[in-house]
């Protein structure tokens, strides 16, 4: 890649749509010899039927226990065994499957998803092996530990109105018990069709070479048209509500606080993510200074929009939440009083061109760091462009991102901080640790 | 449908090329131009840390490098952080048993100026007296919430079985230490330990290379030399028995099991990841097929060697079920034994080879995986033939000595297992498997 003398981020995309609906995206990279497969579809916790919490992930893990030409385990063997690694992810709005190998091994990886997109292949064992499995990850995750779950599930739990927002994504164990074969055969009907899915294919293949793989492969599953969303919506927050959590893992009290976003394809959700940089966006950071720095209620300040990704990985409604362990010494109204006096100010008047520069270049960065990072290497950069074609319909939207930023005005990022900042529309949970401090 | 591709073997690997100089007062730096995202990630890796401390403050090492964010020079803590936002970029430091890095991800162009900071806050910091109070409260904090984590308890445990007197033996700092420590122990380890001698500085991304070079010149080339690391290996030791910590009513049972093992530095160390990688290192490993996909007691079974300089042990580590804790100590040894008495099938190990030797290609695919890499090879003085032999070594490895090195090195007597979990419960079970103490 040529310089000109400037570092700039530009990423290669190619986007094509198959005959039988799959999007499929690729994104050339020859900085090393691997390739990295990244199968999204458009279904994760806030579609699930109600009664069947936690069933998205579930489904996850049986993608894993075979299809059609592929017995339990074999797909994750195959890729291991041919210099690869992998991985699934089930999120708020998608669900995910990629594995990053060998250059030569990306046929196969293309075979390899191809054959559970028409299909897992699941036994009753199977389901009640993987049903064992999910509540071990819940246990170790969430309920055998302190602060399991906070503040993702309860915040959701308790700031949205909407069960499909509000439920806990990973799942009540009864309703997990009561998912059976037939929810299994249904749930892959309305959800897991070529209509619904994107292919992602980055690293050292040329293009027309990988929509040949791809169109090879996948062309002719064929499937139900795409499902329906339901209506995802939420009323505005009039009021504020505050909640006690008691944890009896947790030794030390912990707080959060969490505000509705603007909609996803708004200028304002881009000014959210320029408020998200100045209040907690590092340690020069407003909250950062006031709460860890000046007043030391805490060593760390964690905020973002999403929890389970980043400000492109998800739909919207989201919340920003802030959340901090604290002392027992600090009651959490000391510590809200102190973070409401420090965004009172960005509701009143505009930022000054500096601080507005400032949070301009940590979103620039952040943006970078997304698409350099992700679990394996190219897989932050396949999840933007899945996002970007799930969500908008627009791969390239990752390189017009820096535009959209610096198209963004210090009067914006004000008039967002009016209406989404509003003490009313806060939501606060405190955690009321039951174990004693050594 | 299609038969199912066959992949091609993957490239060798090859390190890319790295600039590497030595200042005069020791300060070694390593230059590495890698990839398409316009950053840089700079590492500043100092060979001291837990290690170093002297008797009676623990936690020492960690409350020093947190203090070299408060301030260097003509700057301020939130000067500093300032500046470092204006790279893109902020300042992490960390402190572990034997190391302590400074790292900071920043926009290409900000390279030089990255390296400048870090030049000033390892030459000038100011440490000021005024910040002891809310660092050392902040480390206390953290200490409790640890405190609380079962895994750091199993952990705990298992440090202290095998490592007894030496400092590696603690996990956590003890609290009286830390609440006794002054600003002249932290002024004096800073001083003292903290010298240029001990310190490597990576470089890994896009960036001006003579830039670069020239700014790590000027703002290095003052560093105090300081003296050479300490060398201190520990003498580890281990006895089969159990270390149980009691958490009652929890719904897991964490495990922690092992003993010590060959370092980097000796011959038998990466055949012995060979090994580990087919018994429990690998998803496709034989220890998550069972006590994961065939049996359901866990989420994440994993092992591995976790290494110091000079010094290494095995661990397999996994949460299980409380009512199948003793089950799953049956199917851990019955699979320890088992690889112990018979070679592997050559194509079960053939599979491992190569997802070894693909992972050489994989992990080394971003700057942050090659600065792991490249700190790996240097801390351990292992060289670059290291890297460039290991698929070759990898792949010379015979299922004969994969038994071997299980029937020499994971020797059942001498295992040390440590537990944390509800012992009203699993006392009974988990028994028959070794002396318990509590």
């Amino acid at each position: 890649m040529a310089d000109d003398g400037a570092f700039a981020l530009h990423v290669p995309v190619e986007y094509r749509r198959l005959g039988n609906g799959l999007r499929v995206v690729v994104s050339p990279d020859d900085s090393a010899p691997i390739v990295a497969v990244a199968v999204y579809y458009e279904v994760g916790f806030r579609l699930e039927p109600r009664g069947r919490s936690g069933f998205a992930h579930l489904f996850e893990h049986l993608m894993f226990q075979g299809s059609g030409q592929l017995a339990k385990m074999e797909l994750v063997q195959l890729v291991q065994q041919n210099g690869g690694v992998l991985n699934g992810t089930t999120r708020t709005d998608y669900t995910n499957y990629f594995e990053v190998l060998p250059k030569p091994a990306l046929e196969l990886a293309l075979w390899l998803e191809a054959d559970r997109m028409r299909g897992p292949n699941i036994t009753q064992e199977e389901l009640d092996n993987q049903r064992d499995v999910v509540k071990n990850e819940v246990r170790v995750n969430v309920l055998n530990r302190p602060y399991g779950g906070f503040p993702w599930i309860d915040m959701c739990e308790r700031a949205f109105r909407n069960w499909h927002n509000a439920h806990n994504g990973y799942g009540e164990f009864e309703d997990l018990d009561a998912a059976s074969l037939d929810d299994v055969w249904a749930f892959f009907g309305d959800y897991y069709s070529p209509r619904n899915a994107v292919v992602v294919i980055v690293g050292d293949v040329e293009a027309d070479e990988a929509f040949a793989l791809a169109d090879r492969h996948f062309g002719s599953i064929e499937g139900a048209p795409a499902p329906t969303p339901p209506d995802l919506g939420e009323p505005r927050q009039e009021a504020e509500q505050a909640f006690t959590k008691p944890d009896p893992l947790a030794s030390q009290p912990a707080l959060a606080f969490a505000y509705h976003t603007p909609q996803r394809d708004t200028p304002e959700y881009l000014a959210m993510g320029v408020l998200h940089q100045l209040l907690a966006g590092g340690d020069d950071s407003l909250l950062h200074r006031e709460l860890v720095s000046r007043r030391g209620y805490s060593g760390q300040v964690d905020a973002g929009i999403n929890f389970l990704g980043n400000m492109f990985s998800a739909r919207t409604p989201l919340l920003w939440t802030c959340s901090l362990i604290h002392d027992a010494g600090t009651p959490p109204e000391t510590i809200l009083e102190a973070a409401g006096e420090v965004i009172a100010p960005l509701r009143e008047t505009a930022i000054d061109a500096e601080a507005f520069e400032l949070a301009l270049v940590k979103a620039r960065s952040g943006l970078y760091s997304t698409v350099g990072g992700g679990m394996f290497p190219a897989i932050g950069r396949a999840d933007l462009l899945a996002s970007f074609t799930l969500f908008d319909d627009d791969p390239e939207r990752v390189n017009r991102l820096e535009a959209e930023l610096s198209a963004l005005s210090p009067e914006l990022v004000l008039e967002t901080a009016r209406e989404y900042l509003r003490p009313e529309a806060r939501t606060v949970i405190a955690v009321e640790p039951g174990a004693s401090a050594q | 449908m299609s038969a199912r591709p066959t992949a091609g073997a993957p490239a060798a690997f090859r390190l890319p090329q790295r600039t590497d100089l030595t200042l005069g007062n020791g300060l070694r730096a390593t230059f590495v131009e890698y990839g398409v995202v316009p950053k840089a990630f700079v590492q500043v890796a100092l060979r001291a840390g837990g290690l170093n401390e002297p008797e009676g403050a623990s936690g020492l090492s960690v409350l020093a490098s947190r203090y070299l964010k408060e301030g260097a020079g003509d700057l301020d803590a939130g000067e500093l952080a300032e500046r470092f936002a204006r790279c893109g970029g902020g300042l992490d430091t960390h402190s572990g048993d034997d190391a302590t890095t400074l790292d900071v991800q920043v926009l290409s162009e900000s390279t030089p100026e990255a390296l400048r900071l870090l030049g000033e806050v390892v030459t000038r910091p100011r440490l000021p007296e005024n910040e002891l109070e809310r660092l050392r409260a902040e480390l206390l904090r953290e200490l409790a919430v640890a405190a609380t984590e079962p895994s750091v308890l199993a952990l705990e445990r298992f440090h202290a079985a095998l490592y007894g007197d030496h400092p590696y033996a603690r996990v956590l700092p003890s609290r009286e230490d830390v609440e006794a420590l002054g600003i002249e122990d932290v002024r004096g380890f800073v001083g003292e330990e903290l010298g240029a001698a001990r310190a490597h500085v990576y470089v890994a991304g896009r960036f001006d290379l003579a830039a670069a070079e020239q700014a790590l010149r000027e703002a290095f080339e003052g560093w105090q030399a300081g003296p050479g690391p300490l060398i201190a290996p520990p003498s580890p030791g281990s006895e089969r028995a159990i270390h149980l910590v009691d958490r009652p009513g929890a719904g897991q049972s964490t495990i922690r099991l092992g003993l010590p093992v060959p370092d980097p530095s000796q011959e038998d160390y990466l055949p012995l990841t060979v090994m580990d990688t087919l018994l429990g290192g690998a998803f496709m490993s034989r220890i998550t097929l069972n006590l994961r996909e065939d049996k359901g007691y866990t989420y994440s079974p994993r092992s591995t060697v976790a290494v110091h300089y000079r010094d290494a042990y095995w661990m397999h580590a996994s949460d299980v079920t409380t009512a199948h804790t003793g089950d799953s100590l049956h199917e851990i040894f019955g699979e320890i034994d088992r690889l112990r008495a018979e070679p592997p099938p050559a194509g079960e190990l053939e599979g491992v080879q190569r997802f070894m030797a693909g992972g050489m290609l994989v992990r080394n695919a971003t700057p942050a995986g090659l600065l792991g890499q490249l700190g790996f090879l240097d801390f351990h003085e292992l060289g670059a033939s290291y890297a460039e032999e290991y698929v070759d070594r990898v792949y010379a490895v015979t299922p004969q000595q994969v038994s071997d090195l299980a029937a020499a090195y994971l020797r059942p007597e001498e295992l040390t297992i440590a537990i944390a979990g509800d012992a009203s419960v699993i006392r009974e079970q988990i028994a028959p498997y070794g002396a318990i103490t509590t």
